[in-house]
């Protein structure tokens, strides 16, 4: 039964050692010139001003989840759209229910202040 | 379209009840001043009905176990009584989560809506007859509760708590998909049920087969962490003592007694056949865990965190009773409900005391804290008294019938060497318990002790706390009442 | 006919232990006042009292000779051995319980004037409807294992209740002596219910106590429980050897003596062998063996009695004596007539108790009766209750006391077994030392030399609360015997009638034929005449000068200090049992348990802690530490559980 799967660890076995020996030979062929300018940042071309740390406004974090939730929620619905026809009044039930716990949600996060930006 | 018939809404009844009324606390609770009232009036609706639903479940005795949702979920006593534990830890969060919701009104609905949600999930787990529904309800229990755990947002514990909880979480959910995938890969389905009566798959669940023994411990690994068995523990002290208490209190009680009720489906049930393989990882683990955990205790000082190790300790023991289950089945699934009922109500009341002392005094809750509780608070200290006693295992209270009989499994099963250890582990394990008993009744309180507010009144939290043990008493002392439905519960596993 | 209170005995114990709650745990400390522990100790106390005559009235009117048990909740049931909760009310337990409730509640009702000024009432009279309810139990008892429940229930009773007084160290070793010296034949009990188990397969006393069952039994056997359970009512009836904790029980209040050491608990030896009459008269060896005890423990007593100079240390060693009578009864199978010197007994002992808690009340604590006397005149009452009671004791016709040691003098005179009229000979010379030595007490406590009445002339009469208990008594010591136990004509012996089934039983011991009247007309004559002049010698004596007392015990020597102190029993118990026992605890206690054990047990506790202390510190709060653990953990989950594929 494992016979099936050798070939994958082939490539696996094959792949890492590909990358892993590009590494390696970087490593230890490769010159090693430190500078100032090297070890900056790269900023597009323009001077780097401060440092990294920074703290990100929540909000954005906010959103994005927002996003993958309900984008998660439609990628559901294409599958029902496809077999419409088939699953009838049933799938129209379950789809119900399935959309009325995200309306749901959504009424949540409306109230509690997820939609304000600011 | 699939025929469901009438069995499948009828089995999903109560998780559909149960999830109702989280979304409408969740919903509710933003609804501006009722909010809170709202939160907390669907939930104790909620929980209700749900109750009634599951009662209405209850098969009579010599009933056969139903498969429901094209053999997904599985009908049967064992999944109803378990269920009914679990809505005991909920109805105790909510009774001890009033106390901590009075200083933060707002979130009365995130918190009745999540544990309401975390306790659908456990529903699910308990009545799993499928890897993949049993880890839909392992995933829903377990994101209310990273939610739950950091809900005091200013609080760096509870946010560390919170975090620790998350990315361990994930890890473990890793594994567990990962052996459920194997477990696929080496039998070919995901339904318990089948691998329990298909006689075919009776040979890949065998010790020649490589992917069932990866896949079998890769669900050891997930199922263990969230038991909090050893080396998967170490999240629990440190989520135990950062999540705000009454999270706490519910996280000790549901989904660890999930986890074991899962754990001997798949092991105890599905699993049974190949027993002479996991047998003795299975036993290393409890004894380590009941060690681990018993050891570390005794240094402990915070009470939260001394309770989670003792939630551990017992997790360990109660391993004893799925060690026992291929040899009696009925007869562990027995110990093992009774012990899931008496040990909720233990740990139910004892963090709702801690509930009940953090409302007098800033900062942590030590054994220090409890000193002279007897001469300032006879009641109370009476209570604390009666659990903790009931948790190291002393008669006349239900935690004593609780190892006595999962002990008596075990011995059954042959297992002597591991009582005996079970034994010695319940010794060392009282001094920690008994310190509790000392501090109250032979310590005096120290100056610095004193309570720094005044208690402010939580009717809830002290009716939660005086249940729990009164209810401890009274099933030491009447122990048949809940072992003969846990006999029927487990006379119907098949 | 409808059974209305057969399925409710119950109840009988039920009232005194609801008092015992009451007054112990239900009422608030401080509304704990005397009149109030003390109406529910005596309303419970009446209760079941009334219940009990309720109950005997149903009894006696069904005629039925031996009732069932009334099974009430399962209580023991492992393997073989099966024992419900049950009680039976059959005609020897009802008179029992009638005696212990009716003179009970007379004594109750006694303590309240007794212990008016006692600072902690509530104590006493819970430990007292403590004391009741053990009582009946053990006497309601259907199977030996409950009816050994409420026998510890009254050892505790006893010793609670003689260390009452707690702050005096004399009642501290009083009552742990009673207590210690009742273990030894609680031992015996024990043994003897787990040969009684092993032999019948059962504990309860349908089961044993039936014809069938014995017969098959082997006599080894039969003889083995009967000595056992003799030991244990020797324990608990102070016969020799294990008598010595009685006369030092007195260190508790009178009440107290009256009732548990003098008419109730103290009798529960001869209600164990009564109610065991089956195995007992099957073994003749076991009852001689009780016989003999019985009469020699009696004589022996009575000596020691007329060395005594304490109030009640005389009556207890009175008590003693009169146990032996009734021991000796029973072993000649006369035990309808040691139930009736059961009842008559406590009437005139209760009455003599009570009469001397009242003198000592009168005199101000004084229980040395050379320093008393004189009382006739001030106490007219208690004087007269008293003097009635020694009458009975002393056996004067026809009072109780007469009636009931008159029988048991006939049957043993007219016994089967051989020795009987030594045996007779024996009890009547204790018959006489009886009357001596009660009418010393009553000369030297009520009335003695010109000394003696001077110093009496300061005593005042106590309380009618106190004097109506025993002038009740003192009537029921008159006619009790009589009413209970009419001799002739056969017909009329209430007490016969009502427990024919121990008649029956006692037949084969006892002789078929009674001899007839003549013959009990003459032995009566006999028994009344040692009696009589045994009282008139020692009135006239003990009456006069006290100076003659004195040169008789000079003249009388050694023989007088040996009587007076008891034998030296005590002092021999001492050193042969005592100071090993000590000894050998104390080296348990400073060697073995504080080097050895403790040190094995520190240690183990030692090793915990730092091995706690250890994995303490592995919980770092690093996630990644955890997770990192978790990887290990599932790394050797998947090589344990595949190592058949790997190695």
């Amino acid at each position: 039964m494992l016979e099936s799967y050798f070939p994958i660890l082939v490539m696996g076995v094959f792949a890492a050692a590909v990358a892993g020996g590009m590494c390696l030979l970087a490593r230890l062929v490769g010159p090693r010139h430190a500078t100032a300018q090297k070890a900056e940042p790269y900023e597009c071309g323009m001077w780097p001003v401060g440092d990294a740390r920074r703290r990100f406004a929540v909000k954005f974090h906010v959103v994005a989840m927002l996003f993958i939730l309900f984008d998660v929620e439609l990628a559901f619905f294409y599958p029902w759209a496809v077999l419409f026809r088939d699953l009838r009044l049933f799938g129209l039930i379950e789809m119900g229910i399935f959309t009325a716990i995200l309306v749901a949600a959504y009424a949540y996060v409306w109230r509690a202040g997820g939609f304000e930006w600011d | 379209m699939p025929d469901f018939g009438l069995l499948s809404p009828i089995a999903a009844m109560p998780m559909a009840i149960l999830s109702v009324a989280a979304l409408v606390a969740l919903v509710g609770g933003t609804l501006g001043r009722r909010g809170p009232a709202i939160a907390r009036i669907s939930s104790m609706v909620g929980l209700a009905l749900t109750a009634a639903g599951l009662a209405s479940l209850w098969a009579d005795r010599g009933s056969r176990a139903l498969l429901a949702f094209t053999d997904t979920l599985v009908l049967d006593n064992f999944g109803v009584f378990a269920s009914a534990a679990f809505l005991l830890g909920a109805v105790f969060a909510v009774l001890l989560g009033d106390a901590y919701l009075r200083d933060h009104a707002r979130l009365a609905g995130e918190y009745h809506g999540l544990v309401l949600l975390a306790t659908v999930g456990m529903i699910a787990m308990a009545m799993a007859s499928d890897l993949v529904v049993a880890f839909l309800g392992l995933e829903l229990l377990s994101i209310p509760l990273y939610i739950l755990a950091g809900l005091s947002a200013r609080d760096a514990r509870s946010n560390e708590a919170s975090l620790k909880y998350l990315l361990l979480g994930a890890f473990g959910s890793g594994f567990l998909l990962f052996g459920i995938a194997l477990l696929f890969g080496a039998t070919g389905t995901t339904l318990l049920s089948d691998m329990v009566g298909d006689p075919r798959l009776r040979m890949a669940l065998s010790p020649a087969n490589l992917y069932f023994a990866a896949g079998a411990a890769m669900l050891l690994v997930g199922i263990g962490f969230k038991a909090g068995l050893v080396p998967f523990h170490m999240w629990v002290p440190d989520v135990y003592q950062g999540a705000p208490t009454p999270v706490s209190a519910f996280m000790a009680t549901g989904p660890k007694a999930a986890a074991f009720v899962l754990l001997f489906r798949v092991f105890g049930q599905a699993f049974a056949g190949a027993a002479e393989q996991w047998t003795g990882i299975l036993w290393a683990m409890a004894v380590a865990t009941m060690t681990v955990a018993n050891l570390a205790a005794l240094r402990q000082t915070e009470l939260k965190r001394l309770l989670a190790y003792s939630s551990i300790s017992h997790a360990g023991t109660i391993l004893l009773a799925v060690l026992a289950a291929p040899k009696d089945r009925a007869g562990s699934a027995q110990a093992l409900l009774f012990y899931v009922v008496a040990y909720a109500l233990m740990k139910a009341g004892a963090f709702g005391v801690v509930v009940w002392l953090q409302r007098q005094q800033e900062g942590d809750v030590s054994i220090a804290s409890l000193r002279g509780l007897a001469s300032r608070q006879p009641g109370m200290a009476l209570a604390m008294g009666v659990l903790m006693f009931s948790l190291a295992g002393v008669p006349p209270m239900a935690g004593f019938w609780a190892k006595a009989w999962v002990f008596s499994e075990a011995l059954q099963a042959g297992f002597l060497g591991l009582t005996i250890l079970a034994v010695i582990n319940s010794v060392v394990a009282a001094r920690y318990y008994l310190r509790v008993v000392v501090a109250m009744y032979m310590e005096e309180a120290g100056a610095a002790d004193q309570p720094t507010a005044e208690p402010s009144g939580c009717p809830s939290a002290i009716a939660a706390i005086w249940l729990a043990a009164a209810l401890t008493v009274l099933i030491g002392l009447v122990p048949g009442l809940v072992f003969v439905l846990g006999g029927q519960a487990g006379a119907m596993l098949r | 006919m409808d059974f209305l209170w057969t399925k409710h005995i119950w109840l009988i114990p039920f009232w005194p232990a609801l008092g015992a709650l009451a007054n112990g745990v239900l009422i608030p400390r401080a509304r704990k006042t005397l009149d109030v522990v003390s109406t529910v100790a005596i309303g419970s106390v009446a209760m079941s009292f009334l219940c009990t005559v309720f109950l005997t009235a149903e009894l006696a009117s069904l005629r039925i000779g031996n009732p069932a048990p009334v099974e009430y909740f399962r209580w023991i049931d492992a393997g073989d051995l099966r024992v419900p909760f049950a009680l039976l009310f059959d005609p020897l337990s009802a008179t029992m319980c009638l005696m212990v409730t009716g003179v009970g509640l007379l004594i109750h009702i006694y303590s309240m004037g007794y212990m008016a000024h006692d600072p902690d009432p509530g104590r006493f009279f819970t430990y007292l409807n403590l004391f009741m309810a053990m009582m009946l139990l053990l006497l309601l008892a259907d199977s030996f294992l409950l009816m050994f429940v409420g026998w510890e229930g009254v050892g505790l009773c006893s010793y609670l209740l003689i260390g009452f007084w707690h702050r005096k160290e004399s009642a501290n070793r009083a009552g742990l002596k009673a207590f210690l010296v009742n273990r030894v034949g609680d031992a015996g009990f024990l043994m003897a219910m787990m040969l009684i188990f092993v032999t019948f397969g059962s504990l309860r006393f349908d089961e044993v106590l039936s014809n069938a069952a014995i017969r098959q039994a082997s006599p080894t056997m039969l003889f083995a429980i009967t000595a056992l359970l003799f030991v244990g009512a020797t324990g608990k009836s102070a016969q020799l050897p294990l008598h010595v904790w009685l006369p030092d029980a007195m260190e508790g209040p009178t009440p107290v003596s009256a009732l548990i050491h003098a008419a109730t608990m103290v009798t529960a030896g001869v209600y164990v062998v009564v109610r065991c009459a089956a195995l007992y008269s099957a073994e003749g060896a076991a009852s001689a063996l009780v016989a003999w005890i019985g009469v020699i423990t009696a004589l022996l007593a009575s000596l020691i009695a007329l060395a005594q100079t304490d109030i009640k240390r005389v009556l207890a060693y009175s008590t003693i004596s009169q146990l032996g009578y009734m021991f000796l009864a029973c072993g000649v199978g006369a035990y309808v007539a040691a139930i009736l010197h059961v009842v008559t007994h406590a009437f005139f002992k209760a009455c003599l108790f009570l009469g001397a808690g009242s003198a000592m009340h009168g005199t101000g604590g004084q229980t040395d009766i050379r320093k008393m006397g004189g009382l006739a005149k001030t106490m007219p009452r208690t004087t007269v209750a008293f003097w009635i009671a020694c009458l009975s004791i002393a056996g004067i016709a026809p009072l109780a006391g007469f009636v009931s040691k008159d029988e048991i003098l006939h049957h043993v005179f007219v016994s089967t077994y051989a020795p009987a009229r030594t045996l007779w000979t024996l009890a009547i010379i204790t018959a006489f030392l009886t009357a001596v030595y009660m009418f010393r007490l009553f000369a030297l406590t009520f009335h003695g030399d010109e000394q003696a009445m001077k110093r009496g002339a300061h005593a005042h009469e106590s309380p009618s609360v106190m004097t109506i208990p025993l002038m009740m008594l003192a009537a029921l010591a008159i006619v009790g015997g009589l009413a209970l136990g009419l001799p002739y004509p056969p017909g009329l012996h209430l007490l016969n009638h009502f427990m024919r089934g121990w008649l029956i039983i006692g037949r084969h011991h006892g002789a078929e034929d009674t001899g007839g009247l003549g013959l009990a007309l003459a032995l009566a004559a006999i028994a009344l005449a040692v009696a009589v002049s045994g009282a008139v010698l020692a009135f006239r004596f003990f009456r006069g000068p006290y100076r003659r007392v004195e040169l008789l015990q000079r003249r009388l020597g050694f023989a007088y200090t040996l009587l007076s102190r008891k034998l030296y029993i005590d002092e021999l118990y001492d050193i042969v049992i005592v100071g090993p026992a000590v000894g050998l605890s104390r080296l348990a206690a400073d060697v073995t348990d504080t080097r050895g054990i403790d040190g094995i047990v520190h240690g183990a506790a030692a090793i915990a802690y730092r091995a706690g202390e250890g994995l303490r510190r592995l919980q770092t709060s690093h996630t990644r530490v955890y997770a990192l653990a978790m990887l290990v953990g599932a790394v050797a989950l998947v090589l344990y559980l595949a190592r058949g594929m790997l190695f």
